[in-house]
Order: structure tokens, then sequence, then C-alpha cells
């Protein structure tokens, strides 16, 4: 009987905690959290540009614009912020848009030169879910026609293969942080896997680093 | 200063509750003895305080020891993020079961006689002085830790180079206390129930908590990832689930066939209560968990990894508590049990562990060896109030 | 090794009279708890009783095992099996951990459950009065002597006697003798002991030797554990050395292909 009692009440925690996380509409981070691996999605219309961000054409020869999945694994939660306005131009390696997590930002420069036609108001303030689809950031007018191919713009198959190779380099250069004598004892090798949203547990000077070698 | 007023949420009132009613329970134990506090007897003198908190606690805190094993001893070192906090909930894990002792113990202010009157024909004595002296390792293994924070560089390189010799101490001394646990029971051979006694409970006592202790870091992955919002190793902590069931299904063949050669095998079909918390303990704590892990698609699932888990702590709950109290039930003829009070101090008791648990994760780099989700230190005061428990 | 004491306590000669009850009280200061002695049970306040069991009765108090379990499991020593056969208690040594009530076999320490600085209570066989050479207070109230204190060798005999020139009123054994390796109170019946709410299923060995057998093995444990382990540490160690040193052979090799 008491060992039945013992176990019951063991289960009826848990349950409840369930429960609560149910009734706050959260999941249990657990099988929430997933790790950053590499399988990389991209669609085929699109172009990306090795600034992270994507292009793909909409009406009237205005093309939308918005970041990719590696940010999204590389940051976890985050939500956007254009710097530019409806009607203002920008030219290639401008600052256009930011990505805040947390407390902390990272900058993106424009991939060609344009105009910026409209700012998705769906993603004020609302975490980006969705990177290719509703979650885009704003529409851009290029100046010229995009080139099919370039070593700044890919496609379809190659765009994947450079987000593996981003992929790589990323792993490569969040092992070597985690290297450094303050955060010793980070191990990436050997299953301790990279999880989604990594790039939060390192310091300012890091991202600092990160966006510029990466964005 | 605001942030430092602690939000209002669901489990900070329920372990709030858990702690007052326990102080209360905590006052009337210490001020009216055992008898005004609990529903032990003369005719039942161990109950909940002894099959919980001292038995299903230890057990359970076997996962600092064999994972230490594992990464330090086996050297398997992808196991070592695991390392930190299964030391950690061990070390919290001993110092509840020594708390709990205060109130079990009909005279807490002697139990340092432990020390200076021995009787090495005591199988108590000798759990006493492992739990003493593995407390104190599970504090040396704890250390480093500590000094990281506080950048003990120095004393740091020498515990380091120390370490192998700690580490050893510890799974030795865990070795013997878990199975000596089971040894407490040899000695009543006339008052168990058979199913549950036997000469080889010792080696029950140490399999079925090297089985559940592995599962048990499964499980406090778990509790750290719902309570710090943090990611789970889950590649590795899907094959610690696969060696846990592994392990417990030898416990469980080897008592098939003790069953067998003392024949005792009539029993399994003598339908009673005893026999079908038997089958409970087994089914719940063993195969079906078995079953499950066994199967790879099924253990790299989550959510299965965690039911599978919580299994195997139920089954294990219902062994420790099965062996202590159930078994011992008929021959006295009594059915304890156990009192409002006893129940609270218990709760109060995981409570507070779970409490220590989340502070210290919270202070020192615990889980350092994984890369985190969220960075601790930026995060502090957002979490401190945003946290549950 | 001195003579050890015992008591021999012979059902068929016993009144009922209450006698060794009380004096048992008085001598051990212990309050009165029932108004019927016959429907007392053992407890903190008292420390032998009489039962009715159909038209006999007997005693229940403290057996003082020859290797008695209580001795054994304390783990402080605050039980003593001493020389002249009594099984004494120091509460002061005592941390509470009622092992010794878990572990009896017959069922007897008793708790002062409501009290901040409790004790184990039982019967100590009057050792005060023993090591003086006196006899127990419950033998001195007798009154039909059912109850005898002596030497345990000689008492063993004068009961074989009275099984074996009376056979038709006992029943042929001596309660005692060789329960969980022997007693020094032994008791003789006219009726099979369960009859009287004795333990009939001890086994003959003394109860200490079962973990004796667990405990002798805990040398072995730490010496071959360590030796073990600590072979494990360094073969293992010395393993990923040389798989490490492998791989930054391959790695240089393949290097040096590309110069």
């Amino acid at each position: 009987m008491v060992a039945l009692f013992v176990v019951l009440t063991f289960l009826f925690f848990i349950l409840i905690d369930l429960l609560v996380l149910k009734a706050q509409g959260k999941e249990h981070p657990a099988f929430a959290v997933r790790v950053f691996d590499k399988r990389f999605f991209f669609p085929t219309e699109a172009i990306l540009s090795t600034g992270h961000l994507w292009l793909q054409k909409a009406q009237n020869g205005l093309y939308k614009l918005g970041i990719d999945e590696f940010i999204l694994k590389a940051l976890g939660k985050l939500h956007l912020v254009p710097l530019k306005t409806e009607g203002e131009s920008v030219s290639k390696g401008e600052p256009i848009l930011q990505a805040v997590f947390g407390n902390r930002t990272i900058t993106f420069r424009a991939p060609v030169d344009g105009s910026i036609r409209f700012l998705n108001k769906n993603i004020i303030q609302k975490q980006v879910d969705d990177p290719y689809g509703d979650d885009w950031a704003l529409l851009i007018e290029p100046k010229n026609d995009l080139p099919v191919s370039s070593a700044f713009l890919k496609r379809g198959n190659d765009a994947i293969k450079w987000l593996h190779d981003e992929f790589n380099r990323f792993r490569d250069f969040i092992s070597a942080k985690a290297g450094q004598p303050e955060l010793a004892g980070v191990t990436l090798q050997d299953g301790g896997n990279i999880v989604e949203g990594v790039l939060r547990s390192f310091d300012d000077n890091t991202i600092k680093e990160f966006e510029e070698q990466f964005l | 200063m605001k942030q430092f007023i602690p939000k209002i949420t669901f489990w900070r009132v329920v372990a709030t509750i858990i702690v007052v009613a326990g102080l209360y329970s905590t006052y009337l134990r210490f001020t009216g003895g055992l008898g005004a506090s609990t529903n032990l007897s003369d005719d039942f003198p161990w109950g909940l305080w002894i099959g919980f908190d001292i038995l299903v606690g230890v057990g359970l805190a076997a996962g600092g020891f064999t994972i230490c094993a594992i990464t330090h001893i086996f050297n398997i070192e992808k196991y070592k993020p695991l390392t930190r906090p299964a030391i950690l909930t061990a070390f919290l894990g001993y110092l509840l079961v020594i708390f709990g002792l205060m109130y079990d113990l009909g005279k807490p202010y002697n139990i340092w006689h432990a020390i200076i009157y021995w009787n090495p024909r005591s199988v108590m004595f000798e759990v006493a002085w492992c739990v003493m002296l593995y407390t104190t390792v599970l504090f040396l293994e704890f250390l480093p830790i500590a000094l990281e924070k506080f950048r003990l560089k120095k004393l740091l390189s020498f515990m380091k180079k120390t370490g192998i010799l700690i580490m050893i101490t510890g799974v030795i001394l865990s070795t013997l206390h878990q199975s000596s646990l089971g040894s407490l029971f040899l000695i009543v051979p006339q008052k168990m129930y058979p199913l549950w006694y036997s000469g080889l409970l010792p080696l029950y006592f140490f399999i079925s908590a090297v089985g559940a202790g592995l599962t048990m870091v499964i499980f406090e992955a778990y509790l750290s990832a719902r309570a710090f919002n943090k990611g789970i190793e889950a590649d590795l902590l899907s094959r610690i689930g696969l060696y846990s069931v592994i392990v417990l299904m030898l416990g469980l063949i080897i008592r098939l066939v003790d069953f067998f050669l003392t024949d005792k095998i009539h029993l399994l079909f003598t339908i009673n209560n005893y026999t079908l918390l038997f089958y409970l303990e087994i089914l719940v704590g063993t195969l079906v968990p078995f079953g499950l892990l066994i199967q790879k698609r099924i253990r790299e699932n989550r959510r299965w990894l965690y039911a599978s888990s919580i299994m195997v702590i139920s089954g294990f709950l219902l062994n420790r508590l099965n062996v202590s109290i159930t078994s011992i039930t008929p021959a006295t003829g009594v059915n304890y049990f156990p009192s409002i009070n006893e129940i609270s101090v218990t709760l109060m008791l995981v409570t507070l562990g779970m409490w220590a648990f989340k502070i210290i994760a919270r202070n020192f780099p615990v889980f350092a060896s994984e890369v985190h989700y969220e960075n601790h230190q930026l995060n502090f005061d957002q979490k401190l109030s945003e946290s549950n428990l | 090794m001195k003579k050890q004491k015992a008591i021999l306590f012979d059902v068929t000669l016993c009144a009922g009279c209450g006698e060794c009850y009380n004096a048992c009280k008085e001598a051990n200061h212990l309050p009165e708890t029932a108004d019927d002695f016959l429907k007392d049970h053992l407890s903190a306040n008292t420390y032998t009783v009489v039962e009715e069991y159909g038209d006999v009765y007997t005693r229940k108090m403290c057996m003082h095992c020859v290797d008695p379990t209580c001795v054994s499991v304390c783990p402080v020593g605050a039980m003593e099996k001493t020389e002249l056969g009594p099984v004494i208690y120091d509460a002061d040594k005592c941390l509470g951990c009622r092992y010794c009530m878990q572990a009896c076999p017959h069922h007897i320490p008793r708790y002062e459950w409501n009290k901040i600085n409790p004790k184990v209570k039982k019967c100590i066989m009057c050792y005060e009065r023993v090591k003086n050479g006196m006899q127990t207070t419950c033998a001195e109230a007798c009154p039909t002597g059912a109850t005898l204190f002596g030497d345990r060798d000689e008492l063993i005999k004068i009961a074989q006697e009275r099984l074996s020139s009376d056979p038709e009123t006992y029943y042929q054994k001596i309660y005692g003798l060789e329960e969980a390796g022997g007693t020094n109170v032994l008791i003789i019946s006219p009726v099979p002991f369960d009859q009287l709410g004795f333990a009939e299923n001890l086994p003959k060995e003394a109860l200490p030797t079962y973990t004796a057998k667990a405990l002798e093995k805990i040398p072995g444990v730490v010496a071959g554990g360590g030796a073990f382990l600590a072979a494990m540490y360094w073969l293992t160690k010395r393993k990923n050395q040389i798989a490490a040193e492998e791989k930054q052979n391959k790695l240089n090799s393949i290097s040096g292909d590309e110069k």
C-alpha cells in the first residue's frame, strides 16, 4: 500500500507539471529544444546571399527579403527590426536589417543596391518561426537585374551546399571560442551537440566576431 | 530592486506550502518525539523515512558514481557533459539522506557516535561509514566546479591530479554501501515475505541502484531542461537509457534464476496482493522499459525516453518500499501507513533538494560541459523571475 | 569464560499469578501500565508479561540470545552481550536507529516513542543483581518455581530431564536451545510453541551469520574493486592515447603527401 501510494504521488506530481505547462501554453523545453543539425532547407525559387539573407521574386519586379534558417538555428528565438523605412534606398553592404535576441543584436547588410518598398508589418515584435514563409522582412526593388548566379548570390543546391559549408565553419568557430579560458570545459566534440541558439551563450565580443565573419 | 521579488508561479506556491507544512511537522517531530509525529510503532519501527528518504534517496543518487566510473575510470569521454549534474544530484541526495536521518533517528544529536563507537559486525555501521566517506568524496568531486567559479587555478590543478584516486574511492564506497543497504535486510529472513527476501539482496540492491541511478541521470536532465529552459543531450541520454535497462534486465534475470534455485517459483503463481505488487514492480521497473528502450527508434524519441525513465524510477520506488515496508507487513500483523507528518517531511526534503540544485546550478558552472541554450549569467535576473520552482 | 547464566521457564508450572510481572515492574522502577496484568503487553514500561493461552500461561521477555541479533546490528554497540549472559543496553551510545527492533527475531525491544530523548527498553536480566551473584527478581518472586535462574548448562540438563521423565506432559522440545543460535531464556511447554505465540520459523543458525556472510566480502570488494578500477583506468586511458596518436600520425602523413 505504502509503495503504491509513493509511486502514485510521484506520478501525480509529474502529471500536474504537464498540466501546468499545458495551462501556460508551453511545451516541456526538453521536447521543444532542437539540436542544430546539418539539415537545411532552402526554397528552390529563392536566391541566397552570402550575408544569410534571401531574396525571392514577388510581383512587379519586387523581391521579398528575409533571413535564412542558419541564422535562426544559430541565434534561437529572435525577432527582426528593419533599419530602413519604406521608400528609402539602400546600397549594397549598407545595414538593412537587425535581428534582436535577448538584449543583443546582429546587423545584416544589403545584398544588392535597391530601394525599400514595403516592410512586413506582421513581424513587428513577433518571433520568427517561418523564415522563408510568413516571416519575411521586407520588399526590395533591386536597381539592376539579379544575376543567375554569382559568388555572392546562390540558388538551389548551391545554396544548400554553401549552408553546409557555413555550418562546418560555424562549428569550428564555436569550438575555437569554447576553448577560451573563460569558457573552459565547454566541449562540442563527442556528444556535445550544438543546440539551437548556441550563440546566446557567448559574450558580446564573440557575437561581434560572428557578425564580422559570417554576415 | 524589483526583479528580486520572485514572481508567483504555480510550483512556487506549491513548494512554499510543502515547506511550511514540512516545518510544522518538523516542529511536531522535535517537540513531541517520533510517537507524536509518525505512525511508527513497536511493531513497525521502520517506515517511510527509512524506506523512501534513505533507501530510495541513496539508490537514486547512484547516478553520480556510475557516470563518474564511465567518464573518469573507463574514460568514455563523450559522456562528460553528464558528469557534473550527476555529481551535484548525488551530493545533494546524500546531504538530504543525512538530513532525513536527523528526523528518523531517535537521538539525532548522537549521530556522530558512529565515528567513535565502532561495531564492525553491524551492516548499519558500515553503511554509516560509507555514507560519511562518500559524502566527503562527493564534496571533493564537486569542489573543482566551485574552484572553477572562483578561479582557484592552483588548487584546481592539484585536484585534477588527485582526481582519479577520489573517483576510484567513490566508486568502491558506493558499491559497498549500495549493496549494504540490501544487506540490512539479510538479518530478518523470518520476517520478510519470501518474494523479496534472498541471500542475494545486496547484489540486487547494487544492480538496481546502478540501473535506476543511470535512469535518474536521464530524469534529472529533463528536470533541468524544464527548470533552466535548456536543451537535453538526447543522444547521450538515449544510450544511457539503453545501458540502464540492460543492467536492470540482468538484475531481473538473476532474481528469477534465484527464485528457481531456491524453490520460490510457486510464489509467483500464488495470487495475493504481494504477488501483484511484485509483478507491478518488475513490469513497470524493468520489463516494459526494457521492451521500449531496446528499440532504437523509441529510445531516440524524447517523449518515450522520458516516459521510460519515469517508469524505471516508479519501479525502483516500488522495489525499495516493497522490500522495506510491504514485505515486512505480514510478519508484523500491522498495516503501517505513514502519518501526514512523515509524508510532509519527505515532500519537504525533496522540495529542498530541488531548490538547492536550482540555486547551485544557477551560480556554478554545473552545465559548463555543454554549450548552453541560454546564457545563465546574463539572463540571471530575467530567469529568476521567469522560473517556476 | 564465566558460566553463562540463564532462565528456564516451565509453562506447566506457571499458575499465572503475576508475581514475576509485579516484581519486574518494581525492580526496574516501571510505572503501572494495566489494570489486569494478563491483558498487558510488552512496552517501554513493561519488560515481561504473563499471557494466557487457554488453560496455560506463558511469559514473554527478552530471550537473551547466545549470539544476539540486536548486538550485531547496532552500529554503535549500544547493545552488549555480557559474559554472564544478559544482553544489556547503553542509552548514552544509542543513536535511535531502531535497527535492533527491526532485526530482533523475537520482537522484543520496545521504544519510548513519545520522548524527545527516547531509549530502547527491554528486559536486561536484572544485570546488576546477576553481576552480584543474585538471581533475577522474577525468578526470586516466582512462587511455583516456573521461572528458574541458574547456569545455562545446568538448566538445559534440568529441562531435558523433565522432558524425558514426563513425555506425556511435555511437548518434546526446549525452546531456546537452538532458536536463532540459541537463547539464554529456555522454555518448556505442554503444547507446541507456536500456540503460545513464539516464533517457530527461526533458523538454527544465529542470525548475525547471515550478515557476516555479506560483510566478510568487503575486504575483497575493496581490494579487487580497487585493482580492477585502477587497471581499467590505465588501460582505457592508454587506448585513448594511442587512438589520438594514430589520428595525429594520419593527419601528418596526409599533409606530408600534399607537400
